[in-house]
């Protein structure tokens, strides 16, 4: 479970920005709705420990993240946090498979060739596993970039704007790719969008 | 997958520019480490050749050609001096022992020395095969000259009138091959050594050779028996000596200086003279090749931090996998070091290789690919410090990458 109380962040030009409480259930899938700069982002950070709140506490389970000293929760996030972007940002230097590879390394995970062939298998992706990164679609791209946020088995996976470039077929395709593994998993799934086609297919919205 | 080959990995992704910082690093280490290995071998060299020779008395000119040319047979003799002055001169209380050298002559290139078994004797030289040369127009030839000309016992040759190998030959009196030597890697190997009287020989062209009248007088220190009209008339080129006590260090160069036309020469002072000379040369050579390695720091430098602009998003996306600050740290510090050790490498390799090639066509340096000095860890600890001091501040930057802020500005 999820849990996010008082929840305020003030930027370094000192606007302040403020979250109601909100919660999300273990392996619900769940969505962050707004127009672009309404803080979607930024949620999605303090939610995923990439940033610190100013106020107020996430916690995941029973562990408050905010309390984690830098270390632990890079640490914390390798092991239990799959994060996914607008963008693949694939690292460049590296294979498709090495990529996944560096994920379970990162995070600290046994590297089983047989586990990431496995998963590059059900994404469709095990003909590409030797390709460099640039010579793949950008729908490929991504869902590179997904397999490589559920390697390590997450309990968390937040999503920003996973489906922002991609067109309507990728789109749908890619939702139901996150939520399938996502329930595959039994990973609780956040996703911040401005996107209105995947608002129909989450219950729990928080709409900012 | 770990750091290092992720490091590798993304230097191997920018091919060109880490092809520069590497091929700069890898020619700066060459410089430095050749100067080092042929100053090292040359030097190692040079004391070797000037070992048991405290002073080289000859005819007046350069004192630096005297030692050249009688202890390294490298220059051209300054003259010659006469024997009887040399005998007198010989008998000097501070002197130990004195070599006399007669020069001028060569077989091929060669050069022929006319001296006694002392001056073999002076480098520990043993004989291979055959003996030393118990009578005149009998030679011993170094291990080298033996080998690159073919010669071998009794094996007859003419000498030739001055150091080339185009110098008239002394047609009329042939040298016979007594003695081989064992390799010593000292100056002997490439010398050709029979007596002093040989040398007399083999230029008198009007007289019957090896005849002279009169009795024959044993000059001891010098350790040559001549006839009275030898004594009056002949010359040699020079006589190396040991001294006996330090105070002849003092007082002998002054005494030998006043004699006719002697001139004494220190073969430590002059070589040291020579070293100063040649430093100056070899200080800008090692400057270059410093200022190529730090040039190669300064591409790494370049290319990292260029390097850092693509990869920042990169970067924060790594972070937000689980990787440490410190981690992303290690990864752009451990670029540049992974270039840094490939350049050194194939520097100290390249230098050593370059060494083999110069010991090939440079038969008579004596130098040898498989000789290392100590020094040689200090360029290479100092190659990495470099490459690690150029890694530094970009690394120091992907540290402080800001993820969030980095993430969102995608």
């Amino acid at each position: 479970m999820i849990q996010i109380a008082g929840l305020s962040h003030c930027f370094s030009d000192n606007v302040v920005i403020s979250y109601p409480d909100w919660q999300v259930a273990d392996g619900e899938h769940s969505l962050i709705l707004g127009a672009s700069g309404s803080g979607k982002t930024t949620l999605l950070h303090l939610m995923s420990g990439l940033l610190k709140p100013t106020n107020g506490s996430v916690i995941f389970d029973t562990q408050e993240i905010n309390q984690l000293s830098p270390s632990r929760m890079d640490k914390f996030r390798g092991a239990h946090v799959g994060l996914i972007f607008q963008k693949p940002h694939l690292i460049a230097a590296l294979t498709v498979k090495e990529n996944i590879k560096l994920s379970t390394f990162l995070g600290k995970k046994p590297e089983h060739n047989r586990h990431i062939e496995e998963m590059l298998d059900s994404l469709g992706l095990i003909e590409l596993a030797h390709r460099k990164v640039h010579q793949l679609s950008q729908g490929q791209a991504q869902r590179v970039a997904i397999a490589r946020a559920l390697i390590n088995h997450p309990k968390f996976v937040f999503g920003d704007e996973p489906t922002a470039s991609l067109d309507d077929e990728s789109c749908m395709k890619v939702v139901e790719l996150l939520k399938r593994q996502s329930d595959q998993h039994g990973a609780t799934l956040v996703i911040a969008t401005h996107d209105q086609r995947v608002k129909n297919h989450f219950s729990n919205k928080l709409e900012l | 997958m770990n750091i290092p080959l992720l490091s590798l990995k993304s230097i191997l992704s920018r091919p060109l520019s880490t092809l520069l910082s590497w091929l700069l690093m890898s020619f700066g280490v060459t410089i430095v480490v050749l100067i080092l290995l042929v100053s090292a071998q040359l030097k190692n060299e040079i004391s070797k050749n000037a070992q048991g020779i405290d002073l080289v008395v000859g005819a007046k000119g350069s004192p630096l050609q005297l030692i050249l040319c009688n202890i390294f047979h490298v220059d051209f003799p300054t003259g010659n001096i006469s024997l009887k002055e040399a005998n007198n001169l010989s008998r000097n209380r501070y002197i130990e022992s004195a070599i006399p050298m007669s020069l001028g002559d060569s077989y091929r290139g060669y050069r022929i020395v006319g001296t006694t078994k002392a001056y073999g004797d002076l480098y520990g030289a043993e004989i291979q095969s055959g003996q030393w040369f118990e009578e005149d127009m009998k030679a011993v030839v170094g291990a080298n000259v033996a080998n690159l000309l073919g010669l071998n016992l009794g094996s007859q040759f003419q000498s030739q009138h001055g150091m080339s190998e185009e110098g008239e030959e002394h047609e009329e009196q042939s040298i016979i091959v007594a003695g081989i030597l064992a390799p010593s890697s000292t100056i002997l190997d490439d010398l050709i050594l029979v007596s002093i009287p040989s040398i007399w020989n083999v230029h008198e062209h009007e007289e019957e050779p090896g005849e002279h009248e009169g009795e024959i007088i044993d000059l001891p220190k010098l350790g040559i028996a001549v006839s009275q009209e030898q004594l009056e008339e002949e010359e040699i080129t020079s006589i190396l000596i040991k001294y006996r006590s330090p105070m002849a260090a003092v007082m002998l160069p002054r005494m030998v200086n006043e004699v006719g036309n002697f001139q004494a020469a220190s073969p430590a002072y002059e070589t040291a003279r020579l070293f100063n000379i040649i430093g100056v040369g070899v200080d800008v050579v090692n400057i270059i090749g410093i200022l190529i390695v730090v040039i190669s720091a300064i591409s790494v430098f370049i290319a990292l931090l260029h390097s850092l602009k693509d990869r920042k998003y990169d970067i924060a996306i790594m972070r937000s996998m689980g990787a440490t600050r410190r981690q992303i740290f290690v990864h752009v510090l451990m670029e540049g070091l992974l270039i840094a050790i490939l350049g050194c490498i194939s520097g100290l390799v390249l230098a050593h290789a370059a060494i083999g090639i110069l010991a090939f066509y440079l038969e008579k340096l004596n130098l040898s690919w498989s000789f290392f000095v100590n020094d040689e860890v200090w360029v290479l600890t100092g190659g990495l410090i470099i490459g690690m001091l150029a890694a530094i501040i970009p690394a120091g930057l992907a540290y402080k990458t800001d993820i969030s802020k980095t993430l969102s500005k995608a």
